[in-house]
């Protein structure tokens, strides 16, 4: 009798402090629950907080702005647009940039140059100067 | 004692047993749920915990662009609050908090020292101040973050996204409108996705506000619309507004010309009636009409602004912009044959765009020649700008089409074509013979062939029409041999300048203005020049003549075009209008 008594009150003890350190640990667990969910909340607000500033400092008035007074660049003209399909060959370019020294009747040696059979003369494309549009007028 | 057992105890024996059986019987129904509970439901429990980090704390979805550009979000703003039994040391709490808040009450010590325990000590600081805030670690000093809606690009789409009230419910715009999308389970459904695009919207507001400030008009409005597919591109009405400060918007401000204005859009109607007469075949575009003589029905006289009097073919009534040809083309189709007409063009109704701000149209109450004969161009009418994009559109398209939309989410259903596809050709090339030779030549962009349509409309005051006070308008098509893009402008009473010899017509207002627009956005979308070969196709079919101005007794150039070369032919296969998101939406 006063075994079992024994038995029971170890297995009692033992019981105890098994739920006492699994209360510690959940303990544990949900403050480190909470603080992620707190860590996750303030990353989530810091996102939209970016988001809002990145659309705010990407406004398309605000970048045309800036890339006309830092850069100098100004809006593409439809002219400038080439289809793959239109550009000369590579071979055709480095004939073009070959120079062949021609006589004319006159006595002249005059320098001849390929032209490519492209739509497009890429070279004078390149070379055009860049037309400077109207500078942008800020707005508030 | 074993031996000489009570009569008692014998007797309290089965009672003992009972009880104790009881007692047995409730601890092993413990035992039972307490195994219950943590083993088996466990998981059930683990369950019903609210997920803390979902989207509860979003009030009102965002509103982005189509390429997923935010227009509308909620933004965290942080405000910092007292539980004044908490503080300690009122004046010395005031007196720090003021060195890192600036602007705050003259009387906050004496707040502090009141006792509640809530005072608004300031309300969205910045992240910095917080943090200054926090570092001064006084007790009784707590932040509170809330929601605010707010409108990152500003003025840009204003008149399309609306704004919200102090209470985040939408007061204006798709915000209101989409109330129930935005706001409560319907934001569940993530971001509103427009298929506007801010970089065109950018350019039109850009190119609009210029020409508005140069030529001081009242106002103005731009449109870009995808012709085949109906998504509006850009939408622009100026003035316009900064949606996060609305405390004290004008009516002109929150006007939007593009779906509330109803105007008389004049001239620009000639292209419908062209299209109408053309398609009911009650004329060919090789014929013409006896323009000489002003038109008479009953007390009004119809004239031209450019007169010629003379014949007029039909190329030349839509390049010259004549009154009297659009007149006649207009009576014979008749009276109800134009008002079908204007029926399947959806131009007698509100425009289906899911706003609130829409203006009905102002159509005749009874139909009558003289109406017929001032709707043939652009009087007596009055459609909204967005009304008048898609009429064109739908005509020069001849295929079926949805009406113009703005939200990229379920589509309207096509409405069927409005002309064939033979009569959306001969109007593609009478308006490329418009800016290739008639008023609109001030359109002109390198590397793109267009086709367009001037409107310089009398303004309507009171019950007649203002002197030289005008409406004037441009409609464009680009590329005009399979448009792509239809593109509106219209300036509100523009004023003449010493660069446009003091004209103020569509001519040298909008249609310039539509020409920037065009040349910038071409490049932004991709848009690829038009070959050497289309402007020889489309001008194979003009013939060029001279004729004798009647007005003037000199010899001009006269326009015809070809009978010889058919009309859908298989010359490159080039019809209706080009759309690239028609094939793959969403």
């Amino acid at each position: 009798m006063l075994k079992l008594g024994l038995l029971s009150l170890m297995v009692a003890l033992a019981a105890a402090c098994g739920v006492y350190t699994l209360k510690h640990q959940v303990q544990g667990l949900e403050l480190h629950l909470e603080r992620t969910q707190d860590a996750i909340q303030d990353q989530r607000l810091a996102l939209i907080r970016l988001k809002a500033e990145w659309a705010t400092l990407t406004q398309p008035a605000r970048l045309h702005r800036l890339a006309h007074a830092h850069l100098g660049l100004v809006p593409a003209r439809p002219r400038q647009l080439v289809a793959v399909k239109d550009l000369p060959q590579r071979n055709e370019l480095e004939l073009q940039q070959r120079r062949y020294p021609a006589l004319v009747s006159s006595g002249v040696a005059v320098p001849l140059r390929f032209k490519p059979a492209g739509a497009v003369d890429l070279a004078e494309l390149l070379a055009r100067p860049a037309e400077r549009g109207r500078p942008p007028v800020a707005r508030p | 004692m074993t031996g000489r057992v009570s009569s008692e105890v014998r007797l309290a024996r089965p009672r003992l047993r009972l009880l104790s059986g009881v007692a047995l019987l409730m601890f092993i129904g413990l035992g039972v749920r307490l195994a219950d509970l943590t083993l088996l439901s466990a998981q059930a429990m683990v369950r019903e915990r609210p997920r803390v980090g979902s989207e509860e704390r979003r009030q009102r979805a965002d509103i982005v662009d189509r390429q997923g550009r935010l227009l509308a979000t909620d933004y965290p703003k942080t405000s910092v609050f007292a539980d004044a039994q908490a503080v300690q040391d009122p004046a010395g709490t005031a007196a720090a908090l003021a060195k890192v808040l600036p602007g705050l009450a003259d009387d906050l010590a004496g707040q502090l020292a009141s006792r509640k325990r809530f005072v608004w000590v300031k309300r969205h600081i910045t992240d910095a101040q917080q943090r200054a805030v926090i570092r001064l670690g006084l007790p009784g000093i707590d932040f509170r973050t809330e929601m605010h809606r707010i409108y990152p690009q500003r003025e840009l789409a204003a008149h399309i996204v609306g704004y919200v009230g102090v209470e985040n419910q939408g007061l204006a715009g798709l915000e209101r409108s989409f109330e129930q999308r935005l706001h409560g389970p319907g934001a569940a459904d993530g971001p509103l996705r427009l298929t506007l695009d801010l970089g065109v919207q950018e350019i039109v507001r850009d190119e609009l506000g210029h020409a508005v400030e140069r030529f001081q008009a009242r106002g103005g409005s731009g449109l870009v619309l995808e012709a085949g597919s109906g998504a509006i591109l850009a939408a622009v009405s100026l003035p316009d507004f900064d949606p996060n400060r609305v405390h004290k918007l004008t009516d002109d401000q929150q006007f939007n010309r593009n779906t509330q204005g109803a105007y008389e859009l004049g001239s620009l109607f000639k292209v419908l009636t062209a299209a109408m007469a053309l398609d009911a075949g009650a004329v060919r575009i090789t014929d013409g009409y006896d323009a000489s003589q002003p038109i008479k029905i009953h007390r009004h006289e119809i004239g031209d602004f450019h007169a010629k009097e003379r014949w007029l073919s039909v190329p030349e009534i839509l390049a010259f912009s004549s009154n009297i040809g659009a007149a006649k083309m207009a009576l014979a189709v008749g009276t109800e044959g134009q008002h079908d007409y204007f029926q399947r063009l959806g131009l007698l109704a509100k425009h289906p765009i899911p706003l609130p701000e829409v203006g009905a149209p102002i159509v005749p109450r009874t139909w009558r020649p003289i109406n017929t004969v001032t709707a043939a161009y652009g009087h007596g009418i009055a459609v909204t700008p967005l009304q008048a994009a898609d009429a064109v559109a739908a005509s020069i398209c001849g295929q079926p089409r949805p009406p113009a939309y703005v939200v990229a989410e379920n589509p309207p259903a096509a409405r069927p074509a409005a002309v064939s596809a033979r009569t959306a050709e001969q109007l593609r090339w009478l308006m490329w013979l418009v800016v290739a030779e008639g008023t609109g030549s001030t359109a002109k962009v390198d590397g793109y062939q267009l086709g367009g349509k001037t409107g310089s409309a009398d303004k309507v005051q009171g019950r007649g029409y203002g002197v030289n006070k005008l409406l004037v308008s441009f409609v464009a098509a680009v590329p005009v041999a399979a448009p792509r893009y239809v593109v509106l402008v219209t300036l509100d009473e523009p004023k003449g300048t010493a660069e446009t010899n003091f004209m103020n017509q569509g001519g040298w207002t909008a249609a310039p203005t539509v020409g920037q627009i065009v040349s910038r956005m071409g490049p932004l979308l991709s848009l690829p020049p038009d070959d050497p070969a289309t402007e020889q196709r489309l001008r194979r079919r003009l013939i060029t003549g001279t004729a004798m101005n009647g007005r003037l007794h000199v010899n001009e150039p006269s326009f015809k075009v070809s009978p010889d070369i058919p009309w859908d032919d298989a010359d490159g296969g080039r019809q209706g209008c080009a759309c690239e998101a028609c094939s793959s939406p969403g």
